[in-house]
C-alpha cells in the first residue's frame, strides 16, 4: 500500500533504505559542502533559463548513477515535492503569457517556462539532498554543521525534529492500519474521524518522545553540551571536495 | 558498591508509585532480581535511581553520593540502565551509532569511541550487525544492542527493566548467560521467575511500592505462599 504516510516515512528513512555506494565512505563536511553549493547555485538560475536549468538538475541523477544509487531512487523521492510547485507553478502559466523566445525560432509563454524552471530547480535540488541523505546518516549532517560552526541548539532541533517526525508518522501508520483492519469494508477513514486519529497519533509519539529522551537523557545526552566534531577530511578529499565546487561554478557560468 | 534506599516515595502520574521505600543493594552479594506484580513499582525504581523522578521524600544513595538533580550526570556516568523498550532506547540510524552514542557523550576521543563500541558490540556477540539499521532487528538483537549501548560507557551497575518482555525461550537463556558474563553489578526487574533464579543470587520482592521481602533467590522463590502474596504465583 502505498500512501501519503508510507511516502513520508520513506523520505525520513532514505539513509536506511539506500545503497550508500562509494559517497558513504566519504567524511561528511566534504559531502555538506558541496551539496550547499550546489543548491545555492541551482537556485541562481534566472526564471526563463530552462535549458541551463535543466541540466544542472541532471548533475545529482548522473553523479548518484556513478556512485551506484539509482536515478529511480533520487527521482522517486524528489516527485514528492511536485504539487507543492505544481501549485505554485501553474499560477504562472495563466498570469504570464508574454512569449518568451527560448530557440531562434521558439517563443513559450513566460509563465510556462517559469513553471519549467521551477520543476527543473525543485528535481535538481531536492535530489541533490536526497543524495546528501542517502549516504550521510542525521548524526554525521549533524556533526559536519557544528564544524561549520551552526548554533549547537539548531542543530539539536534539526535532529530532534527528524526524530519526532518519524516517529509521529509511524504511530500514524500504525493507527491508520489498526482502523482499516477493523472496517475492512470502509472506503478511507471519514473525515469525522481524523481529529482523533491525529491527536492519538501526537500524543502517542510524544509518549515515545519522552521515553526515547528519558533513554538519551541517561545516556548523558545533555543538549547544551556542544556536539562532536567529525573527523576531518583528508587531503583527497579537501582537493576533491575544491574541484566539485569548482566545477560546479563552472558548469553554473558555462551552461546554455 | 552499595545502592540504598532509604524511606523514598515517588510519585508518578498522581499516584504513589514508591511509598516510603527502603533497600539496600550491595554489589558484594551479586546480581538482583526485583520481582513484582505489574504496577508494583519495580520500573520507577530503576528510573528513579538515575533521577528520572523526583524523589518526594527520603533519599537513594549510591555509595555516599545522593541522586539528585546536581549530581544526575555522575550517577549516569556510574549506572546504565536498559529500557522495558528497545525502541525507546535505540534511536540513531544504524547499530554501530546508537553503541557510540554513551561514549561519545563521555567527552571521549573518536578512537576510544571506537574501541569500546567494537568491544561492546563484540561482547554482546553483535558486531555483525554494526551497520544495520536498528529498526530492522529482531527483538533478541534488539535487547543485545541496547545492552552493548550501555556496556559501552563501562558503567559500574546495569538496571534492566524487564529484559525478557519480548524474547522468546532461546533468547532468554543466550541473554541470561550474556548477563551471566558481565562484570558489572545488576539490577534486574522482571517478573520472569525462572530469568530470575537463572541470573540473581539476591532478589527482592516489591508490592504496591513497598518492599515485601529480600534475600536469597533461592530461598524466596521457593515459598509459594510469599509469591502468591506478590502476585507473582
Amino acid at each position: 500500500m502505498s500512501n501519503p504516510l508510507d511516502n513520508a516515512i520513506a523520505v525520513l528513512r532514505t539513509h536506511q533504505d539506500a545503497e550508500h555506494g562509494p559517497l558513504g565512505a566519504v567524511s561528511p563536511l566534504p559531502k555538506v559542502l558541496v551539496t550547499f553549493s550546489y543548491l545555492l547555485l541551482a537556485v541562481s538560475f534566472r526564471m526563463h533559463d530552462v535549458l541551463g536549468t535543466a541540466l544542472f538538475a541532471a548533475l545529482p541523477y548522473v553523479f548518484g548513477a556513478i556512485c551506484r544509487i539509482s536515478p529511480w531512487f533520487l527521482l522517486k523521492r524528489a516527485s514528492l515535492a511536485l504539487p507543492f510547485v505544481l501549485c505554485a507553478g501553474l499560477a504562472n502559466c495563466w498570469f504570464d503569457r508574454v512569449p518568451v523566445a527560448v530557440l531562434p525560432h521558439l517563443a513559450i509563454p513566460g509563465g510556462v517556462l517559469v513553471l519549467l524552471g521551477l520543476v527543473c530547480k525543485t528535481l535538481g535540488t531536492v535530489s541533490a539532498v536526497t543524495l546528501l541523505a542517502a549516504t550521510t546518516s542525521i548524526t554525521q549532517i549533524s556533526a559536519a554543521l557544528t564544524s561549520l560552526h551552526v548554533p549547537c541548539p539548531i542543530v539539536v532541533q534539526l535532529q530532534l525534529l527528524f526524530r519526532y517526525l518519524l516517529l509521529t508518522f509511524e504511530e500514524m501508520r500504525t493507527i491508520v492500519t489498526a482502523y482499516h483492519l477493523r472496517a475492512a469494508s470502509s472506503r478511507g477513514i471519514p473525515l469525522r474521524h481524523w481529529g482523533t486519529i491525529v491527536t492519538r497519533a501526537f500524543l502517542r509519539a510524544g509518549n515515545r518522545g519522552n521515553a526515547i529522551y528519558f533513554a538519551m537523557q541517561c545516556r548523558l545526552f545533555d543538549a547544551r553540551r556542544p556536539l562532536p566534531k567529525p573527523a576531518r577530511p583528508s587531503w583527497q578529499e579537501s582537493l576533491a571536495t575544491v574541484l566539485a565546487i569548482l566545477a560546479l561554478v563552472g558548469l553554473r557560468y558555462f551552461l546554455p | 558498591m552499595k545502592l540504598s534506599f532509604q524511606n523514598a516515595t515517588i510519585q508518578r502520574d498522581g499516584l504513589t508509585a514508591l511509598d516510603q521505600f527502603t533497600a539496600v543493594f550491595d554489589s558484594s552479594n551479586g546480581a538482583c532480581a526485583i520481582l513484582g506484580a505489574n504496577g508494583a513499582g519495580k520500573s520507577t525504581m530503576l528510573a528513579a535511581i538515575l533521577g528520572l523522578f523526583p524523589i518526594a521524600e527520603g533519599t537513594i544513595l549510591l555509595d555516599e553520593t545522593p541522586v539528585t538533580p546536581q549530581n544526575a550526570r555522575a550517577i549516569r556516568a556510574r549506572v546504565g540502565m536498559v529500557f522495558q523498550d528497545a525502541d525507546a532506547q535505540l534511536f540513531n540510524q544504524s547499530v554501530a551509532e546508537d553503541v557510540a552514542f554513551g561514549p561519545t557523550n563521555l567527552g571521549l576521543p573518536p578512537e576510544e569511541v571506537q574501541a569500546r563500541t567494537t568491544d561492546a558490540l563484540r561482547s554482546m556477540r553483535a558486531e555483525h550487525l554494526a551497520q544495520r539499521d536498528v529498526t530492522r532487528l529482531s527483538c533478541g538483537e534488539k535487547r543485545r544492542v541496547s545492552l552493548a549501548g550501555i556496556l559501552a560507557m563501562r558503567p559500574e551497575v546495569i538496571l534492566l527493566d524487564e529484559p525478557t518482555s519480548d524474547l522468546d525461550p532461546r533468547a532468554c537463556r543466550e541473554l541470561a548467560s550474556l548477563l551471566q558474563s558481565l562484570p558489572a553489578f545488576q539490577l534486574i526487574a522482571t517478573h520472569d521467575l525462572a530469568f530470575a533464579r537463572r541470573t540473581c543470587p539476591q532478589c527482592a520482592i516489591l508490592q504496591k511500592g513497598k518492599l515485601l521481602a529480600s534475600g536469597k533467590a533461592s530461598e524466596l522463590l521457593e515459598n509459594q505462599s510469599l509469591l502468591e502474596e506478590a502476585g507473582l504465583a
